[in-house]
């Protein structure tokens, strides 16, 4: 035993490390490249040099923010994934961002946000929600659980939303054009610090919440039967935890746009390396999805400097590939 | 132990169990057989609180089920279903993995890491069930018998007093077969562990159960010691097909011969040619 939880310490340390260096690393590349010592020296100076800025109210704000965001995309791909016992589930294929992002299409449109940038996160949250009720009425009510079902509906849901938004979009006056399309596109980039601490906050507590359950996704690796033979309350937890995912993915979609795939990816890839012991495994795929997204917002933002690429272009292209082969696999 | 009064339930207002009455004595193996489709599956998910009785009472250990928490169940009754989705699940566990999930009704929310008895008891339970040796390796690269091993490791962890069997012989070979009914047996005996087992094969619940309940329709056609229920009338009602029985020279049970149509009738049975007119 002991073992196993020296095991997992050495590998959460290990994570943080990655984390830690893929920060540093993100905070020293950019348009002003600023090397490793300098920032050192900067932060000892305190404000009033450009680089301070650069580091404190553009670069940093950013990493936090993609570090908040790709740990609750992770987190709850795991918990989806887990619920169902399959790699393919994730917020992006159940249509759950979808649903959150016409959520937060509308608020655009309707301009909600003027009156209070909280209704961001709130209009995700129910576009979310709404899918996720529409999936578990369409699908799972109906008894026994047929997983390609529930990943057509999901894949459907997602090609509405997109549609009704490309509706909004045509009928939209040009100012508020702007504003979707710049958030659509997905970014880390986001002026609204208030936005930001509450999507760690809300990423954060989703991480303390999903561990009360961890036992409980452990014993759904065996089936929803022999769960509930196990003990385990079936239907509350699933309850609980699709609205725990909703509201991560609420959260992520309505401050960073729609960023794909990294709930396939990550629980996937920490899978292969430390089992599927969700103990270890939530905090694991947190810690990695965080370090993900900060890696691939760096890329995002140089790969083509001076212009910004949307990070959802590139966690989009990597995890596509990764379903195509991931669904061949299984064959 | 258990007792059953008057239960019906069934799937969307289709009652597949009409009206059971029967009591599980203490320390027994009752086996029980049918046709498929007779309710065998959906009394075992009656009896463990899967799904809804819609009339009737189930009483286990003195108390109504609808009364106890799946946890409170789950520490006195296992149960080892037919198809396991772990052995088609993605989450490829290891053998260990799985039997330490038996512990989980008796963990609670906030204990993170097993005790050093939860420990001890997977390794009995491994050591008992001769798969310990299997411990760290993937469920899906085991042979069918191994897993079902593990799996019934799985529910001794449970530590329970009634354990549940759907089918554990299903598509094994004679040997595993034996193995895991042996087993069954020696939990029974050495354990006092109280057995419900459902069975296809008639010959194995024969050897095995100290009583034989035979469902059909809905309905308990008969139960009792097996001399009672596998007799030729009953059997030969119950499946519609021709039996003879006759007594196992050693144990001196029923065993249950199959007779084919052409032995019957001393005829081929159908005619592939295909004549006009």
């Amino acid at each position: 035993m002991s073992k196993k939880l020296l095991r997992w310490s050495m590998l959460i340390l290990i994570l943080t490390g990655i984390l830690v260096a893929v920060s540093i690393f993100s905070l020293c590349v950019g348009s002003s490249g600023i090397p490793l010592k300098k920032i050192f020296f900067t932060i000892l100076e305190g404000r009033g040099s450009t680089e301070y800025s650069i580091i404190f109210d553009i670069r940093l704000p950013r990493i936090i923010l993609g570090f908040a965001v790709g740990g609750a995309l992770s987190l709850a791909g795991v918990i989806l994934q887990g619920l169902f016992r399959n790699p393919l589930v994730e917020p992006y294929t159940l249509g759950i961002s979808g649903g959150a992002a016409l959520g937060v299409c509308l608020n655009i449109v309707l301009g909600i946000y003027h009156t209070s940038i909280l209704s961001l996160p709130v209009s995700g949250f129910t576009g979310a929600m709404l899918v996720v009720l529409l999936v578990y009425f369409l699908t799972l009510k109906k008894g026994i659980l047929k997983i390609q079902g529930l990943l057509l509906t999901g894949v459907m849901l997602s090609f509405i939303s997109s549609s009704l938004i490309m509706f909004i979009m045509a009928i939209s006056k040009v100012e508020d054009l702007h504003g979707i399309i710049f958030w659509i596109m997905g970014s880390l980039e986001e002026p609204s610090m208030l936005l930001i601490k509450i999507t760690v906050l809300l990423s954060v507590f989703g991480l303390f919440a999903s561990y009360l359950f961890c036992r409980d996704l452990n014993a759904f690796a065996l089936g929803e039967e022999d769960a509930s033979h196990l003990g385990v309350d079936t239907e509350k937890t699933k309850k609980i935890l699709f609205i725990l995912s909703s509201l991560l993915t609420g959260c992520a979609v309505s401050v960073a746009g729609v960023i794909g795939f990294v709930g396939l990816v990550i629980p996937h890839f920490v899978r292969m390396f430390i089992g599927s012991d969700h103990r270890v495994l939530i905090l694991a795929s947190f810690l990695t999805g965080g370090a993900f997204l900060i890696a691939c917002d760096t890329i995002a933002r140089t790969v083509i400097a001076p212009i910004e690429l949307p990070v959802g272009v590139i966690t989009g292209i990597i995890g596509g590939i990764m379903f195509i082969y991931f669904l061949n696999k299984r064959k | 132990m258990l007792e059953v009064k008057n239960l019906v339930c069934g799937y969307n207002n289709k009652f597949i169990l009409k009206n059971i009455n029967f009591e599980l004595k203490n320390k027994e193996i009752l086996g029980i057989i049918g046709p498929n489709g007779s309710g065998k599956t959906t009394l075992l998910r009656a009896i463990s609180k899967i799904i809804k009785q819609q009339a009737g009472q189930i009483i286990f250990e003195g108390k109504d089920i609808k009364k106890t928490g799946l946890n409170e169940l789950a520490k006195k009754m296992a149960v080892v279903m037919q198809f396991s989705v772990a052995s088609e699940s993605y989450f490829n566990m290891t053998a260990e993995e799985i039997v330490q999930l038996g512990r989980t009704p008796f963990h609670s929310r906030l204990q993170f890491s097993e005790t050093k008895q939860d420990e001890k008891i997977v390794e009995h339970a491994m050591l008992l069930t001769e798969t310990f040796n299997l411990r760290n390796r993937p469920i899906l690269e085991l042979s069918g018998g191994e897993r079902q091993l593990v799996f019934i490791a799985r529910a001794i962890v449970q530590q329970p007093k009634l354990l549940v069997l759907d089918e554990p012989t299903a598509h094994l070979d004679i040997a595993h077969q034996i193995r895991i009914l042996d087993l069954t047996k020696k939990l029974n005996t050495d354990f006092g562990l109280t057995v419900m087992v459902v069975l296809h094969d008639l010959n194995l619940a024969s050897e095995y159960c100290d009583r034989i309940m035979l469902l059909n329709n809905g309905n308990i056609r008969k139960i009792g010691i097996p001399s009672e229920v596998l007799t030729y009338q009953i059997i030969e009602d119950v499946y519609k097909t021709v039996v003879v029985v006759e007594k196992n020279p050693i144990s001196k049970k029923p065993y249950i011969i199959l007779v084919s149509e052409a032995d019957r009738t001393g005829n081929p049975v159908i005619d592939l040619r295909y004549t006009e007119g």
